[in-house]
């Protein structure tokens, strides 16, 4: 009977099998995520492993010696404070082996992305492994692992056009708001949070020549730093719910763990600005406004997955590309897995 | 024809997710509100006034009248799909006028070609309604932008849609202008009602005043920011629809009054 330990596995849940609604429950913070890597890093079973936590997927990588190794991971998930682990079992996935290898693959050239062909991804995929790096929790297989999903995003980004035609969210959301404005140069914006997201939304609309632009985030040096990038002015924090009603658009891209504004504020701050349009972009998950503000007339709110949506739409153009693309991955990821020879170490570490 | 043309072209051109020609239409237009201009002038000259004697010469004015705005106001405006909005219900209207029986009728009775004042205040009327049409174009585009933007759809037509705020800046300006003319027409009218008041039907008298004061109210009711954005946009669409609806009262009452006269004149 063959040895069916170790395994290279990939536990997940991400943007196409769950709900945004569902995504902002299973979001982890940053607390949430050293807790995970510490009952990663010191279970028995798990030889190696690392975490990646973002705004559409939360991913665990590991190289799992012993049981279930969804178990292990749903016990871990359990131990962190308000975790709704049985709505991430409804909608987790699991890979294992080649499928695992081919599974990462996909993620880091973009292809699994809500917006297909995106770049971010890597940057994240590449944070998440410097941290376990960091923390001691990748070894041999994990490293050659992620090495090589590294070399095949460069391969897809290089070698072929999944990323032609691909379209920023700030270039969406510009879009969006000339729809809505007509000519930007006018409009003002007020920018919630300094995260990478909001950064180059706030970025896109400031070369569009908006009027104004004021920038609050509760670090304030992080603020101060975007305030430069974007030449905008730097307002409390605890302010920025006054100016509600004298701006036109808000990007809104906090890590607050709830939403920041509801649909009874923003119904007031309406009320003060008849006939004016505003346009709300919430880049943040869990989302910072009430779902229930999109009701409101001449309120038009936009999410990540609504702009992603929308970037999505000249998929179909790409389409054969990205097939192609997927294709001569899962050769790579076959190749990847052979020269990996993960069980042929163990049965012959075993035999020794 | 050529305002159905300009209509088929640009949805050629959006199912293509290319932009509208706007000079390609606009020169399309011209040259079909050319043609139109040129039979009305024929029209014209066998009345001897304007062309507003049977409800076929009166919707040919109005949608004449669309076109002839549109392609004034449009050039200042500048709005995406305006033009082709405009020609559309140019075209509605001028092939409705051909599809009402008897509509090209001319009544020996009419009151065009007399008095001027009459003359000036049904075609002072009929310019308002081009206005009424245009407003309901534009409401028709506001809506259709707002509702693709709250659904958010961005594809085809929606992204060659004018901007919110600009439609809203147009539609005020164009409801000041309606309700200015309209009101210039209801008053030429009103004086020659004065002098001959067995001339003029009371249902003629009562839903033209009726569609003034609706219009004046929107017009308040928007200035003081009580009514804007989709409910105003359907008001515009409404009041149009009313506007066209109390045409048939106004046609009815044509010859209101002049029967009588010709009876009374005819016994010994």
């Amino acid at each position: 009977m063959p040895n069916d330990f170790p395994r290279l596995v990939t536990i997940g849940c991400n943007h196409h099998n769950t709900p945004l609604e569902v995504r902002e429950r299973l979001a982890l913070s940053a607390d949430g995520v050293k807790q995970l890597q510490a009952n990663l890093k010191d279970h028995g079973d798990i030889r190696e492993s690392a975490v990646l936590n973002t705004c559409n997927r939360i991913e665990i990588y590991m190289v799992s010696e012993n049981g279930n190794a969804l178990d292990h991971v749903a016990e871990m998930l359990g131990s962190i404070e308000g975790f709704p682990v049985s709505e991430f079992l409804d909608h987790v996935y699991v890979h294992e082996d080649v499928a695992a290898i081919n599974h990462a693959f996909q993620v880091a050239s973009g292809l699994d992305s809500q917006m297909v062909g995106e770049t971010q991804i890597l940057g994240q995929i590449k944070t998440s492994y410097a941290n376990a790096t960091a923390e001691k929790m990748v070894g041999p297989a994990l490293h050659k692992f992620f090495q090589k999903a590294f070399q095949a995003a460069k391969w897809a980004r290089t070698e072929t056009k999944i990323g032609t035609g691909q379209v920023s969210l700030g270039n969406i959301a510009v879009e969006l708001a000339t729809r809505i404005f007509g000519k930007l140069l006018v409009s003002r914006t007020l920018v919630i949070g300094s995260g990478e997201v909001g950064r180059e939304v706030a970025k896109a609309f400031r070369s569009r020549g908006v009027a104004c632009m004021s920038i609050a985030s509760r670090t304030h040096e992080r603020a101060e730093e975007l305030s430069r990038e974007v030449d905008g002015l730097v307002i409390p924090f605890n302010t920025w719910q006054d100016t509600l009603p004298y701006v036109d658009i808000g990007i809104f891209a906090t890590s607050a763990p709830m939403n920041i504004l509801d649909k009874k504020t923003l119904m007031v701050a309406m009320k003060k600005r008849p006939r004016k349009p505003l346009f709300l972009i919430d880049l943040a998950l869990p989302r910072d406004i009430a779902a229930d503000a999109a009701d409101l007339p001449n309120l038009y709110l936009y999410n990540l997955d609504d702009l992603a949506g929308i970037a999505n739409e000249n998929l179909q153009n790409r389409q054969k590309e990205v097939d192609n693309c997927l294709s001569e991955l899962q050769r790579k990821a076959q190749y990847t897995w052979k020269s990996m020879k993960l069980r042929d170490e163990a049965v012959s570490s075993a035999g020794n | 024809m050529a305002y159905m043309v300009a209509l088929a072209l640009t949805l050629v051109r959006l199912g293509r997710r290319r932009a509208p020609l706007h000079g390609f239409n606009l020169a399309i237009i011209l040259g079909g509100w050319l043609l139109q201009s040129v039979g009305l002038w024929m029209l014209g000259m066998d009345a001897g006034s304007c062309p507003i004697r049977n409800p076929f010469e009166v919707l040919q004015f109005v949608s004449w009248s669309i076109v002839i705005l549109y392609l004034f106001t449009g050039q200042v405006f500048r709005l995406s799909l305006f033009g082709t909005g405009s020609a559309s219900l140019a075209a509605i209207i001028s092939i409705t006028a051909y599809l009402i029986p008897g509509a090209n009728k001319v009544s020996p009775t009419s009151f065009i070609g007399g008095d001027p004042r009459i003359d000036a205040h049904a075609a002072l009327a009929l310019f308002s309604y081009g206005i009424f049409g245009l407003l309901a174009v534009l409401s028709v585009l506001y809506v259709l932008q707002n509702n693709s933007l709250k659904s958010k759809k961005n594809a085809g037509i929606f992204r060659f849609l004018p901007s919110i705020v600009d439609m809203d800046t147009v539609l005020m300006r164009l409801l000041i202008t309606a309700c200015i003319i309209y009101t210039i027409s209801v008053s030429i009218g009103a004086q020659y009602w004065r002098e001959h008041m067995d001339e003029v039907a009371l249902p003629k008298l009562i839903t033209t005043v009726a569609l003034l004061i609706a219009y004046w109210l929107v017009l308040l009711l928007r200035a003081t920011n009580k009514l804007f954005g989709t409910r105003l946009a359907w008001s515009c669409i409404g009041l149009l629809i009313a506007a066209l609806l109390i045409l048939w009262p106004v046609e009815a009452s044509r010859d209101y009054g002049k029967d009588e006269t010709i009876t009374s004149q005819s016994q010994p």
